[in-house]
Formats: structure tokens, sequence, C-alpha cells
């Protein structure tokens, strides 16, 4: 118990720096819920949620205002400055991703039956906006094929085309989502749990580890009468507590944020969701006790900690996703714990309901992952063992 | 005098590890690791192959309810002969829903008047196909209409009349200026140069007596304050601006990131970031009355404060600051930097508000060291 004991007045003075990677979980959290769809069972297929800015230069036509309605209605119309800069700017910097601008004299024009070009900025890479273009040459197709037959007023004009445009194919999951918007929410808090997780526990054990397993200190303990399997026991069991309690911060933290209710204890999926989380609080203790198996210095150990938890989330799908990652990159994050880890989870947040395929894959996932801790866990002893030996 | 504290400083900073790994290697793995992550975001998502579409026909076997025949002559396009679709044909919904649940087809169409489609995500292939199958049923209103309205001839031409509209003209832009994950890297630049506020602060640090040993023993000794402070603040910043210009080379050299063609203004604006940063950490350690640790400490969390406001984990932080608290964006050290990237990058000026605003609050720290450090002296610690 002196051991564990004293393992937790000194992880007590380190507690500032815990705290900020505790504060930096929190604050993804809000970036990553209000990014995140709250309930995935709403198919975006169309284009609801594609942010675009329209221009309507030519105001108080009835042609134009109903093509600027009709694409209200289908997407998120996003107010930008009108001048070029301020249209480039906002294009840059993903405020939206398609910008129209509907000419004077448009409306005019297409009911004479001779169309102005409509002009479009879209963000590079972005395909939704070919929605878009097909939908304003839909609205003007249509426009004057009812035009070409003549003697038609332009409001049945505009109320045929309407009607027309709203002939859509009718879209669906092919397997339904029953998980509620808080699930969704949880499991990618979850997801990204694994750099504030590792950073958090690594930066304070870390700093424990190193005052206790100073070389002065261990002589001392090795002359003491408390034996050597009974010190690293008591270590194991303060490192694992100490552990446990960091995760168990973050999940309950996690849980008043998303407002999960007491019922999403019975929701299986959490508690597979929660066994990721604690076998990757296993390895974090394990690449823990590695590091400071090869330094003890404080500067040293929280570089090193720094570009471990920010490099495994880079490159491991946390803070990227995998599918953006370059194939031999893909090949290297293999080796990187935090791949198998989010691999596990998002196999999780794709399942729906017991899939036997997704679940074994899951399993699959989790094995790579304890396999990773058993061999760092090795790795550690067999490093300690030989720097005993050696005296270093 | 100033020639032999300018030396000895230089030499202490350069031999610093922990100096060297938070303002070198760190940066420098850092923007390896940014260059790594985001290397295939830029490459375009496109149709390289026939999209697979488990395809079921219509229920009553009317022909003019059959797509089928449209969604096999439509070509993937860009020259090629290939096809758009590759349709699986399914006996029922059961079967194509399983395709689609395999993976084995992008989407599933259940054909016949109301055309139904079943997915499981939303990606390129998707859209393609739900524009196609909005398309078709658009056209298929509009014949309808056109035959009631007692138009045949002009409701036989309609569908070819409509899929021919092209009226929209897109504004072609720069797309390798588009790039907006180089904004990382403005931000890493940003850190860089601010993370000089580290080396300001053991500056003074080394220079007052109530702040060190060092600066105990320096401050006896029969030198000039204003002249020891000078050679070692130009010693610190020089080596500084090294290390900021080091990683500048590296991400443009050795990672290939293009910062726009106005190469020498970046480098002015590395050069006046660092200078910035490092008066920065002079005059908090000035401010601050605590210990080595305590002062460290603060202008660590300030400049890496000021470097996560002007994006460094997420570039949505800064357009989130920059539009809900645009003071803040415009008082953020870090924010001048980045945005003097942005615009050398985007639109090739660099704005002189910029550079007005950081040579502003590099006088204004200038004045409070100068303040502070004036009349200050120690008969006992």
């Amino acid at each position: 118990m002196t051991v564990f004991k004293a393992f937790f007045q000194l992880a007590k003075r380190n507690l500032g720096a815990v705290a900020l990677y505790m504060g930096i979980m929190l604050f993804m959290a809000i970036m990553v819920t209000s990014s995140k769809p709250a309930n995935i069972n709403e198919l975006s297929v169309s284009t609801e949620n594609y942010r675009i800015s329209i221009h309507n230069e030519d105001r108080g036509s009835p042609v134009s205002e109903a093509l600027e309605q009709s694409l209200s209605q289908r997407s998120l119309v996003k107010e930008t400055g009108s001048s070029e800069r301020a249209i480039k700017d906002a294009l840059f910097w993903r405020d939206v991703d398609y910008v129209v601008i509907i000419p004077a004299g448009f409306g005019e024009a297409l009911l004479a039956g001779s169309p102005m070009n409509i002009t479009s900025y879209a963000s590079p890479n972005d395909y939704t906006h070919m929605y878009i273009d097909n939908h304003v040459n839909a609205f003007m197709g249509t426009m004057l094929a009812y035009q070409a037959i003549g003697g038609l007023s332009t409001q049945d004009m505009l109320a045929h085309t309407e009607k027309d445009l709203s002939s859509q194919a009718e879209l669906s999951f092919a397997q339904q989502n029953t998980e509620p918007g808080w699930m969704t929410g949880l499991s990618y808090y979850f997801r990204y749990l694994s750099y504030s997780l590792f950073a958090a526990l690594a930066t304070g054990m870390g700093y424990v580890l190193s005052e206790m397993l100073k070389q002065q200190n261990m002589l001392r303990v090795r002359a003491s009468s408390m034996g050597e399997t009974r010190f690293n026991l008591s270590l194991a069991a303060a490192s694992a507590s100490f552990g446990l309690f960091i995760l168990l911060f973050l999940v309950i933290g996690g849980f008043l944020f998303m407002q999960a209710p007491l019922a999403a204890l019975s929701y299986p999926k959490l508690w597979l969701l929660f066994l990721s989380a604690v076998l990757y609080t296993l390895l974090a203790i394990a690449l823990t006790l590695l590091i400071t198996a090869f330094t003890r210095h404080k500067g040293a150990m929280s570089g090193i900690i720094n570009v471990v938890s920010l490099g495994s989330s880079f490159l491991g799908g946390v803070f990227v996703p995998v599918e953006l990652l370059g194939g031999g990159l893909v090949n290297i994050s293999k080796f990187i714990p935090a791949y198998w880890y989010t691999a596990a989870v998002d196999k999780l947040i794709k399942a729906n309901g017991s899939n036997n395929a997704v679940m074994s894959g899951y399993w699959k996932d989790m094995g790579v992952l304890a396999l990773m801790v058993a061999v760092l866990l090795s790795s550690t002893l067999l490093i300690n063992k030989y720097k005993r030996q050696k005296a270093i | 005098m100033l020639r032999h504290i300018f030396r000895y400083t230089f030499l202490t900073h350069l031999r610093e590890k922990n100096v060297l790994f938070w303002s070198l290697a760190f940066p420098l793995i850092l923007a390896t690791l940014f260059s790594a992550a985001f290397s295939n975001m830029q490459s375009a998502e496109g149709i390289n192959k026939a999209i697979p579409l488990a395809y079921v026909a219509p229920a009553s076997g009317n022909p003019l309810e059959s797509s089928r025949g449209i969604l096999e002559g439509i070509p993937r396009g860009g020259g090629s002969q290939d096809r758009l679709f590759e349709l699986l044909e399914a006996d029922d919904e059961q079967t194509a829903r399983q395709l689609v649940l395999d993976g084995k087809a992008e989407a599933a169409l259940l054909d016949g008047s109301q055309p139904r489609l079943m997915v499981q995500k939303v990606s390129l292939s998707q859209v393609v196909v739900k524009q196609v199958m909005d398309s078709i049923s658009q056209a298929r209103s509009t014949v309808v209409s056109l035959m009631r309205l007692g138009a045949p001839q002009q409701a036989m031409a309609a569908p070819d009349k409509i899929s021919a509209a092209d009226f929209v003209q897109p504004v072609p832009l720069n797309k390798s200026l588009m790039d907006h994950t180089i904004t990382y890297f403005f931000a890493l630049l940003a850190m860089t140069c601010l993370g000089a506020c580290t080396a300001g602060a053991m500056t003074i640090i080394t220079m007052q007596a109530d702040k060190s040993l060092q600066g105990a023993r320096v401050s006896v000794a029969p030198a000039n304050k204003w002249l020891r402070t000078a050679g070692a603040g130009l010693a610190g910043y020089v080596v500084q601006l090294a290390l900021a210009l080091i990683v500048l080379a590296y991400v443009v050299l050795a990672l290939g990131k293009s910062l726009g063609d106005q190469m020498p203004w970046v480098v002015l604006v590395v050069t006046l970031g660092t200078f910035l940063g490092y008066l920065m950490g002079m005059a908090v350690a000035c401010m601050i009355r605590g210990s080595e640790n305590a002062i460290l400490g603060v202008t660590t969390g300030i400049y890496l404060f000021s470097s996560f406001l002007a994006g460094l984990m997420s570039q949505d932080v800064k357009r989130m600051v920059d539009q809900a608290v645009p003071f803040m964006g415009q008082v953020n050290p870090a924010g001048m930097i980045t945005d003097s990237l942005y615009s050398l990058y985007y639109y090739g000026t660099l704005e002189s508000k910029y550079i007005l605003s950081m040579l502003l609050m590099s006088a204004a720290f200038m004045l409070l060291i100068s303040l502070t450090l004036r009349r200050r002296y120690h008969d006992s610690i």
C-alpha cells in the first residue's frame, strides 16, 4: 500500500497537465458532435445539408426567384459577401461549397427562349455540386420545353416545372439504423478518446514513474524489506487504477455531454465500446512503461509522449480518416495501435444490429490490440531485465 | 561586452536540447505528420470504373417503366468508351438489399413507375446514381405533362432537350490554391515563430536577479543591464530565427508544400513573427513574479493557446474565432502570422495591415519590457 499511496501522491502534483488533456478531449467532443449528424437515420444523399450561396442579381423576376426558391428547398443556403474576394474566401474556408450567381435579365431571357448562363463557383474535389448543376440545368431545360409549346403563362410554366422537378427517385437505407442519436454521438466520442486517453495517462503516469523508478529510489527499494515482486505488483495496481480513473472520468464526461440516459447501460454496443477503451488503456499503460524503460528524463519523456500521441492520432486514423491516407501509409499505420482501436470502434459505429461479419472483424481488431499489449509489456520486461543485469 | 554576451548566449541556446526539441524537432515532426496525413486528401475522388448497381426490373413488366436501357447506355465520360453503370441483376428486393449490405453493389435500384433506391452510405457513386435516377424521373414527368397539354412532338423532344441543357458556367479557380490543408502548415509556422517566446522568457529569467541564480550572478557583474539584455536577446532571437527558417525550408523544400510565389515575403513574415514571439516571451517574463517553471508554464500556455486559436488542431477553430469573435482573431499573434501567410498564398499580396499589426504589437511588448525592467534593483533576494 505504501507504493500505491506514493504513486497517487506524486500523481496529484502533475494534475494540471493531465487536466489540460481532459479539457482538450471535452473541446474535441464539442467539435465532433457539432460536425457529425445527430441522427444517421437522416440520409442526406440529396443536397439538403449542402452549403450554397445564391446571389440573385435579377430580383423581381418570377423566374429567377422561382429558381432561387427551388435551389433553397434543396440545399442549405448561407450568406456570403458578393465580392469575388469574399466568395473565394468563403470557398477556401469551406463556409460554402458552392456559389451560384443568377445574372440580371436572366428571367426575361429564359422566357424569350434565349437563356443566359448561370455563373457558379465550386469547391475543389466536391462532387455534390454536380447535383446542383444538374438541378439548374433541369430547371432551365424544362422551362424551355414548356416555353416551346407556347400559350402558357409564366406562372403555369413555373408550376409545371416545379412539379416535374419534384419527381424524384425515393431513397432509403438498405438496412435501417434504429439507434438513438446519443448513441451515435457516444460512438464518435469513443473514437476520438484515444488521443486524450493516451496523452493524459502517459503524461500523468510518466511523471510519477520518472520519480519512482529513479536509480537512487530503486536501490533503496531493493535494500528495503519489500520484495521486488510486491513492489512491481503495487506499481502495476496503481498504474491500472490511475488508468481506469482517467478512463472513467473521460467516459462519464462523455455520457454527461451526450446527455445519454441511464438506459444506455443496457446497450451491448456501449459495453463493447467500453471494452475497446479498456484495452486501449492497458495499451497506453504498456506503452508508457516502455517509454519509461528508455528514459526517465521528464523533458525527454514529455517530448516523446507528445510525438507518439499526436503521431499515432494523425497516422492511426483518429484525426484523419484512414480512407484518406495513401495506400503505403495505411500499411505503416497498421503498426500503430490507434489504427486497430479506431478500426474496432469504426466497425461498431457502422454495425447495425449484430451483423456477424462486422462483429468478427471487431474481435479480430481487438485481438491485434491485445497482442500489441503483450508485445509491449514483454519488450518492457526484457529491456528492464537487460538494464538491471548491466546495472544501467 | 555586447559581443561577449552575444557569443556565449548564442552557444548556450544552441546547446539547450530542450529548446532545440520544441523549436526545431517538434515542428519538423509535426510538419511531417501533417504532410503524411494530408497527402491523399487533395487527390480528387472520381469514377474510375463502372458503378456496380443492383437492379430489380419493374414488377409490372411494362417496358416503358424500365430504366435499364438508359442506364446501360450512359457512358462514363471523359472520352472513355466504358459504361457508367454495371447492372447486377437481382430477382427481388431482398437479394438487391443483400448485394448492397455485402458491399457488392454501391446502390440498389427497384425500377418501376416510382423508382426506389437503397443505399448504405453516401459517397460520389450514390450521388451519381441518385442524380441519374432523378433526371430520368423528372424527364418522364415532363413528357407525360407535355402529352397532357397536347404537345406530343415537344414531348418526344423534351428528354433530349433537358439532358442537353448546359447553362451553368463554372468560374475556373486555381484548384492548387484551394488546398485548405495548407492552413495547418500556416498554423504550424505560426507556432514555430511564437515558440521563440520560451527562449525570450529564458533571456529575462537568466538576466534578472530574482528569477534565477544565474540572473543574480550576472546582475552583480560590472555590465550595463540594457547591454546585457540586448546582447542576450539578440543572440536568442538569431538562434530562434534560424530554427524557424529551417522549419520553413523543410516544409517548402523537403515536404514540397507550396506556400505561394512570394517566398521573400513569407521569410519576412516568419522573421517578424519570430521577433514578435520572442518579445512576447520577454514581456511575459518581465511581468510575472514567480519561479522559472511558472514563467515557462505561462509562456508555453500562451503560445500554444494562440496557435490553437489560429487553427493548429482544427482549421474550423480559426474560422469560428474569426467569425464569432473577430477582435480576438485580430489581436491573436498566431492569427496575424497565419492571416499574412494566407494572404500571400491565396492572393499573392501581403496586406500591410497584418505587418502593421505585428509591428505595433512588437512595439507594445518592447514598451512593456522597458517599463518593467527599468529601475528594478534588488538590495537582497
